[in-house]
């Protein structure tokens, strides 16, 4: 990857950068590919931000608790599943 | 003499693999198939209600999923993990819903509607900002909206890789992709709500 200008804080070419922050924020687990992310978000302010955004995104993201399921939507769906059995085995 | 009698302590029943209980499903036995039911309704329903976004669509497509995996298990080959297969079926049967569903707004928004101003959801006030719990239902609302307006190819990639926690190549197996391919659509889709969700960033 080339270098960057760090005064402006904006890349010439952040194309590279972008992806390989996606691949490195995707969980491509290399340590050459999170060296070169990280050294790169060091001296691009755009590209930084990227990263740090998308890894709250991906946390948030997990930390999202898993939807309790109505007990009107469960009991729907055993009548429903309940019906389909007893039309099979008639 | 003291007697040393060996109790026999029972072992805890291990679980019935998947695969077992289908093949008692494709035998006939219908109780099987109610143990797969009870044993995924809770994952399916989260597949489901993050793709249609709304409980009542969420349930009809729950059923939906269920009654298509009953109906069509005799074709199950146990190519896959019957997980895999089940997640598909949830996807497929979500997204063919939306589509529909897509269509029918299609009509609405025909009809003159002033958008300006309307932002996906309100930027909240630092200054007098709410509690962190507040805080917290705020996000997961704006997020469980970001992720509705996303376009249907890269909403079941993120509902499925983000969300739901499956590997790239699960997602890969139960939306038949290339890996390289999930990866492409987890990407753009996740700029993608990086650019709704920006102010919670």
């Amino acid at each position: 990857m080339k270098k960057r200008k760090k005064q402006t804080g904006e890349c010439h070419d952040c194309g590279e950068a972008k992806e390989l922050i996606a691949q490195y924020v995707g969980g491509d687990e290399d340590e050459d590919l999170a060296r070169e992310v990280l050294l790169h978000a060091q001296t691009c302010a755009e590209c930084a931000a990227l990263l740090r955004s998308l890894k709250r995104l991906v946390h948030y993201c997990s930390l999202e608790p898993t939807c309790e399921m109505p007990t009107t939507v469960r009991r729907e769906l055993w009548v429903t599943i309940r019906r389909e059995i007893h039309t099979t085995e008639k | 003499m003291v007697e040393h009698k060996q109790l026999a302590v029972a072992a805890p029943a291990l679980p019935v693999p998947d695969d077992e209980l289908v093949r008692r499903v494709q035998a006939g036995n219908n109780e099987a198939f109610e143990e797969l039911v009870r044993r995924y309704e809770r994952k399916v329903y989260n597949i489901t209600y993050r793709l249609m976004g709304n409980e009542q669509d969420a349930s009809e497509a729950l059923q939906d999923a269920f009654l298509r995996a009953y109906r069509f298990i005799n074709k199950f080959q146990f190519k896959s993990s019957f997980f895999t297969w089940l997640y598909r079926i949830a996807t497929n049967v979500s997204l063919s819903k939306l589509r529909k569903r897509e269509k029918v707004h299609t009509v609405s928004l025909d009809q003159p509607v002033n958008e300006a101003g309307d932002l996906p959801f309100e930027i909240p006030d630092v200054k007098y900002g709410p509690e962190k719990l507040m805080k917290q239902r705020e996000l997961r609302a704006a997020l469980q909206k970001s992720v509705d307006e996303l376009p249907e190819d890269y909403r079941s990639v993120v509902v499925l890789r983000d969300l739901e926690g499956l590997s790239n190549e699960e997602v890969s197996k139960v939306l038949n992709l290339s890996v390289a391919a999930v990866k492409s659509r987890l990407h753009r889709g996740r700029l993608v709500l990086r650019e709704k969700l920006v102010s919670y960033l």
